[in-house]
């Protein structure tokens, strides 16, 4: 037997058998990983091309212009955030909106952003809160005034 | 094209600080090899990147861009200076030989799917979303009113996780006066990536000269499942880099006993604890079973000249999470002790669910079978697995998943079948490095340690 490239000492064969056993394996391991990678990258190419890659946060975006620097802002849903898509509907309106928190169905805020099934549910608890509409975009997210305002604008 | 150049700007100078930092431990002669030295420099540099401007924000009470450039210049400058007056010069690389330079080529060429992935997910995942990058834009634009991030009800933003990854890219936009927000955490992800996979290779390659170990971070990377969660801006991959620094290090200081490697482990424990909160179970699990090692350290001297440097690293570098603990974290809000609930108790049933589910988690499709194939490594390894030099990563591991284990029995805030199925995958994720170095590393082991050469490793 010859020196190996993977271990000096010719007289260790059971350990250079295992070597080869192991390393034959990783190889195969790494061809089977990459036709799996091409594979779901194909997918993923396919998946983007029918519907794009779509940041629901998209929905806020606008709104930090009218908000100016409140440090608090209600944000009011009648979904629950137990639903996957709500839950990521509020997530990415968190990071669109910071460094303003969401202080979730908290009305008392100076601004609240409503976020409900339908536009006319949002209407709905806007009038019975007594609320000022200020903006609505059309993904049907409005934001009212809940509170008049305060000297410095922001909220406590 | 232009926006990623300017954006490489912060993380250039990460990478040269971070050189600097590990050219100053290692000497008088340097014993890290160029290559190793720098996919270390390039994590250790990005961890004190991110503390620095930490440091800055508790001294300005705000991010002020212009500091934190500032005193990174400072800092590289001062090193720069030390450098120069040591007389030592940069050493420079060589020609590799052709198989090595052909492992390189396909190194880099596993890295298009990863980039790819970065592009079709380019807000990155779930938690990018709503806690690191949420985190990161809250400190770059909330001036003195940063520390609102703290309050409890942001507790969906896990208001207590550490903050090296949001000050990585945070760091990463200070250059920026009007960034965008997706660059910059892209970046960050793939670089550590990049990375943690380089240090892999390079230290394996280091330790048996062997082309063929190539194949270690090539099975990882190639998996869809771990291309998806590192380009998923997640603090995972971070936790991975500095739990594989750690332990590499580690290893090199068991074996030639010398302080200057506990040093570079204590740095990277401490950045670990600075990444999340399993990397303060992590760096103590790892802290433990290195005092453990230096305990059997023979000669006194020695023993107390080690023993100094590594704990005067860990308590330097875990300054910022110690700080970040104290003073500005509201505490766990997601936390029930079950030994002490009523309403909520841990039960017998919940540790086997919890075990139950490691084991089937081991074996899921998306790993592709790579647990499956490091548990057959360590069978067919016989004894050379176990040997004293590869013993710190086992241990760790055996040390790290028992405390896991242990958190997810103990606290009952969460239902037990949906936490472990959104969060053991990411546990399993950062050790994933680490322990292929185990395997890899035994089998084609030589005994080759960075005492036994000099620093160029042009050649290899």
């Amino acid at each position: 037997m010859t020196n190996s490239p993977l271990n000096p000492n010719p007289s260790l064969s059971f350990r250079l058998w295992r070597t080869y056993l192991f390393f034959g394996l990783a190889a195969l391991l790494c061809l089977s990983n990459a036709y799996q990678t091409n594979r779901a990258l194909r997918q993923r190419d396919q998946e983007r091309g029918d519907l794009p890659y779509l940041f629901v946060g998209i929905k806020f975006s606008g709104l930090e212009e009218t908000l100016g620097d409140a440090s608090y802002i209600g944000y009011y849903t009648d979904k629950s955030l137990d639903d996957r898509l709500a839950a990521m509907q509020f997530a990415q309106a968190q990071l669109v909106l910071a460094p303003s928190i969401l202080d979730l169905n908290n009305t008392s805020h100076e601004f609240t952003i409503f976020d409900c099934s339908s536009t006319e549910a949002a209407l709905g608890k806007i009038r019975e809160l007594g609320a000022q509409p200020l903006k609505i975009n059309q993904f049907g997210i409005i934001l009212a005034r809940t509170k008049p305002e305060t000297p410095n604008g922001i909220s406590p | 094209m232009i926006a990623w150049l300017t954006a490489l700007i912060p993380y250039l100078l990460s990478t040269i600080l971070g050189y600097l930092i590990v050219d100053r431990i290692d000497r008088p002669e340097g014993r890290i090899p160029l290559s190793i030295r720098f996919f270390l420099a390039g994590g250790i540099g990005l961890g004190m990147s991110a503390q620095i401007t930490f440091f800055t924000l508790i001294a300005f009470h705000q991010l002020v861009p212009a500091a934190v450039i500032g005193i990174h210049l400072a800092v590289i400058g001062g090193l720069a200076v030390g450098k120069f007056k040591s007389g030592r010069s940069l050493p420079l690389p060589g020609l590799p030989s052709w198989p090595n330079a052909l492992a390189a080529m396909v190194f880099l060429l596993a890295f298009i799917p990863l980039f790819k992935e970065v592009q079709h997910f380019p807000w990155g995942g779930w938690d990018a979303w709503e806690v690191w990058n949420f985190k990161a834009k809250f400190i770059f634009l909330a001036g003195e009113r940063w520390t609102n991030m703290f309050e409890p009800l942001l507790w969906r933003t896990s208001p207590h996780y550490p903050l090296l990854l949001p000050l990585a890219n945070v760091w990463g936009w200070s250059f920026q006066p009007a960034p965008d927000f997706r660059l910059i955490p892209q970046i960050t992800s793939l670089l550590f990536t990049f990375f943690t996979m380089g240090l892999l290779w390079t230290a394996l390659l280091y330790h048996t000269k062997q082309p063929l170990v190539v194949t270690a971070p090539l099975v990882i990377l190639l998996i869809p499942f771990f291309a998806t969660m590192a380009a998923s801006q997640y603090a995972d991959i971070v936790m991975a880099y500095f739990l594989l620094a750690a332990l590499i290090t580690l290893r090199w200081g068991v074996q030639t006993l010398e302080k200057r490697f506990f040093i570079l482990t204590g740095i990277s424990l401490g950045c670990l604890t600075f990444t999340k909160p399993e990397g303060m179970v992590a760096a103590l699990c790892l802290l433990i079973i290195a005092g453990g090692f230096i305990l059997f350290i023979p000669d006194r001297r020695r023993q107390g000249l080690v023993l100094v440097g590594l704990m005067a690293a860990v308590v330097l570098s875990s300054l910022a999470t110690a700080i970040h603990q104290t003073s500005f974290s509201p505490g766990n809000q997601t936390f029930i002790n079950g030994l002490t609930s009523a309403d909520h108790p841990s039960t017998f049933y919940r540790m086997k669910l919890t075990l139950a589910f490691l084991l089937m988690e081991l074996k899921a499709d998306r790993w592709n079978g790579i647990w499956i194939f490091l548990a057959a490594g360590m069978i067919l390894g016989g004894r050379q697995v176990w040997r004293k030099e590869h013993l710190p990563v086992p241990l760790f591991l055996l040390a790290y998943l028992g405390a896991v284990v242990l958190y997810y029995w103990l606290n009952t805030y969460f239902s037990i079948a949906w936490w472990l199925q959104v969060s053991l995958n990411r546990i399993l994720f950062s050790i994933l490095p680490a322990a292929a170095f185990w395997i890899f590393g035994a089998f084609a082991a030589r005994k080759n340690t960075p005492s036994s050469s000099p620093t160029s490793d042009a050649r290899s």
